[in-house]
């Protein structure tokens, strides 16, 4: 009796632990196959019919809101969902290099030429020869640095949106005073009437970043660099001798300027909003930097406007550079699921369609890709229009050579800025800087031997 | 045949001995708990045991390089600045963070009006999401529009802004200020809670004795939570070692190698760079002394429960 009474107990507890058992073990399964549903677009996030966009935050956010209201405006019409995110700095990077491991890609990611670049070998972007063809005829054509930076192997796998460059970007007013008519031209004039001009503390001289956070300079150095007759890569994009008389030049006069206390001191802990604020808030005479210190001047501050000038990058003994590049690009990811795809390829056409390019063109800072707008009153201001001529002229990425992996990767390092931080926080000389410079591109270069 | 099949198993089942039967069961609810450990600990650590010696790039296949990443490390620019760094953050750090929170929870141990809602906004630093605190005292610290030169200035204190963040002096300290701010509740509620666990009636005898407080203190307090600190302690060192997040928003490793940690160097290997490879290198590089810590840690906390029972 008792016997068959504790064996009707256990009898019954062993059926609450079978459905406590086979909970887990549903639970666990689910748990398990998650990502094989969420990668055959069974569940919502990267898959069903919702769209997934992802975008980057820019220094104008009027024109980031009117994009992300006219991608929406697009869904309804087509009756479906899209989820557009959009975050600044290196944060879509970031997201790519896990949705390319994991292969749960967005749908539509932005991208500017070093990441199209970084991620081409991985087979990420669809081939949208189709689309461009059809959008620059549209159009009438692509500058030709958006045509070199977007095609490779004679194919296009990204489509490119807008150009842009890095100019100087000047206190025109403070210029005048001083009796200066024209902006430097050469390096040497440039800290020069930056010494004579600034007032500090309260108005430095030159906004450059001297800090890894700010990637602005690396351009800025890359030019200066450059101009000194100092380079990282040959013609056929392969590394070219680091350690020469024109490198140590460059260093010397890099090293120089800051010695003779023309940038604010906080330079050494800048990020990239650094200079546009040290501008905005008339902290500094010269900055390097594309034209949204000029769209926050129009919205913020437009009473500065008249007083801010716009030149091109100073040169040195062997030249003058101005930079070219791809700021923002649209790649259709290669999800493997057509009916998304097709719908991607549709959003593209509606983002460059005549009426919502054009207007959003004008609420933001870069020129355009393509050479069909050059009628837009924003580039009968001459400031802008100088930015619209620099892309049109502008050395692209790994120049002299051909824009390759390598040089991408490279540039995430930021090396020259690493090497003005070690000489203007460290303290360190100009051959220790050479040095650790030339083992840095060495290291990088290595590895795509 | 299947009926049948599972008719014979549940027969099996039936006829096995209720300590068989709860041993299966054991082991059966042992499961997700394994699947966990396997699944989201044991596995991935592996993986990057195993990338650590492969080239890994994200999105190609990854080839066997042996020691090559390690050698690399060892040769990285700033290899040395970066333990010393991350040594520094994290012993200085904690070592902070434990001297502010027995400060404090010993004026919170003490009777007074309010104390309980001063307790409860205590623990508001600890709440605080990492990247909202490191973006507000980034702020704070700006040399062109932040709080500190503001009222430094303000005050007649300084001429010209100090760079806080941009400077070898100061850009350790002003992190290190914020990991401290932002660490010190743990430690404070941790011994609040030993305090109390304290019979009174030491602290009593200690009086009719004549114990003054200091003595009170290093005689009754220190002695009772010497289990509590060594726990906050060890565990904070781990956490403090791991600091990204204040790092990264702060001064990304600036100025130049001021503030670089290792954690940073995993960021912009893998996550900047997507090497893959080279970033697991440099977080198997500091497993060795983590793996030592916990191990001091478990050994000493099973040690306690062999003493208890």
């Amino acid at each position: 009796m008792t016997t068959k009474t504790m064996g009707t107990t256990t009898t019954r507890r062993l059926m609450a632990r079978r459905t406590l058992l086979k909970t887990v073990g549903i639970g666990l399964g689910a748990i398990s196959l998650a990502p094989l549903l969420s990668a055959c677009g069974m569940i919502p996030g990267m898959g069903g019919n919702k769209l997934t966009v992802w975008t980057d935050a820019t220094f104008a956010p009027p024109s980031d809101d009117y994009q992300t209201e006219e991608i929406q405006k697009w869904a309804k019409s087509k009756n479906i969902e899209v989820e557009v995110t959009r975050e600044a700095g290196d944060a879509v990077q970031q997201k790519l290099q896990a949705a390319t491991e994991s292969k749960l890609l967005p749908d539509i990611s932005q991208v500017n030429d070093g990441r199209y670049t970084l991620f081409f070998a991985s087979g990420i972007f669809s081939d949208v020869s189709d689309l461009y063809a059809e959008f620059g005829k549209a159009w009438g054509g692509y500058y030709k640095p958006a045509e070199l930076l977007a095609t490779k192997n004679g194919k296009q796998h990204m489509l490119p949106y807008s150009l842009d460059s890095n100019l100087l970007l000047y206190r025109k007013d403070i210029l005048d005073a001083g009796g200066i008519k024209e902006s430097p031209k050469t390096w040497d004039e440039l800290f020069d009437v930056a010494k004579k001009l600034q007032t500090p503390p309260g108005v430095y001289g030159v906004g450059f970043q001297f800090n890894k956070a700010g990637t602005d300079a690396e351009d800025t150095f890359r030019l200066m660099m450059l101009s000194y007759g100092g380079k990282f890569v040959n013609e056929d994009g392969k590394m070219a001798n680091i350690k020469t008389p024109e490198m140590t030049a460059f260093l010397t006069r890099l090293k120089s300027s800051w010695e003779m206390g023309v940038y604010p001191p906080g330079v050494t802990g800048w990020d990239n909003a650094g200079n546009n604020t040290a501008l905005q808030d008339e902290k500094v005479i010269f900055i390097q930097n594309p034209a949204s210190p000029l769209v926050w001047f129009r919205t913020n501050k437009p009473e500065m406007l008249p007083k801010i000038g716009v030149a091109a990058v100073p040169g040195g003994p062997k030249g003058q550079f101005n930079t070219a590049y791809i700021r923002d690009g649209w790649a259709i990811m290669n999800t493997g699921n057509q009916q998304r795809m097709d719908l991607s390829k549709d959003l593209m056409r509606h983002l460059y369609s005549k009426d919502v390019y054009r207007k959003w063109m004008e609420l933001a800072f870069p020129a355009p890709a393509v050479t069909g707008m050059e009628d837009l009153e924003i580039w009968k201001d001459p400031k802008r229009q100088g930015f619209l001529q620099a892309v049109k002229t502008g050395i692209l990425s790994g120049y002299p050579g051909p824009p390759t992996p390598a040089y991408s990767e490279l540039n995430t390092r930021v090396p020259l800025i690493s090497a003005a931080a070690r000489m203007a926080v460290e303290g360190w000389s100009v051959e220790q800087a050479l040095d650790e410079l030339a083992k840095t591109v060495e290291d990088v270069y290595s590895k795509y031997k | 045949m299947s009926v049948s099949g599972a008719v014979l198993r549940r027969t099996r089942y039936n006829d096995m001995t209720a300590r068989h039967k709860e041993w299966v069961l054991g082991y059966a609810m042992l499961v997700p708990a394994f699947f966990f450990i396997v699944g989201l600990i044991a596995y991935p650590a592996a993986w990057a045991m195993y990338l650590s010696f492969t080239d890994k790039v994200i999105g190609q296949p990854e080839k066997f390089v042996g020691f090559q990443n390690y050698v690399w490390l060892t040769q990285w620019p700033n290899f040395g600045g970066m333990i010393w760094n991350t040594l520094l953050l994290a012993v200085v750090g904690v070592a902070l963070k434990a001297f502010v929170g027995m400060t404090m929870a010993l004026a919170l141990n003490e009777q007074f009006v309010g104390r309980t809602v001063i307790r409860a906004l205590l623990f508001l630093p600890w709440t605080v999401p990492a990247f909202v605190a490191g973006l507000i005292w980034r702020w704070m610290y700006d040399d062109q529009n932040g709080l500190f030169n503001w009222a430094l200035m303000g005050m007649g204190l300084i001429g010209e802004p100090i760079s806080w963040l941009g400077t070898t002096t100061w850009a350790m300290p002003a992190v290190m200020s914020v990991v401290i701010w932002k660490g010190f509740p743990f430690f404070a509620i941790a011994y609040l809670a030993g305090m109390q666990a304290i019979p009174s009636e030491q602290y009593e005898a200690a009086e009719v004795d004549g114990a003054s407080a200091w003595q009170r203190f290093l005689y009754i307090t220190l002695p009772g939570l010497r289990h509590v600190m060594l726990i906050t302690c060890m565990l904070s060192l781990i956490w403090t070692a791991n600091t990204f997040d204040l790092v990264f928003i702060m001064t990304r490793g600036g100025p130049s190698n001021a503030t670089e940690v290792f954690t940073m160097l995993i960021y912009e290997q893998g996550i900047r760079n997507g090497r893959i490879g080279e970033a697991s290198t440099a977080a198997m590089m500091a497993m060795p002394v983590f793996a030592g810590l916990i191990i001091i840690l478990t050994r000493y906390l099973q040690d306690k429960d062999e003493e208890r029972a």
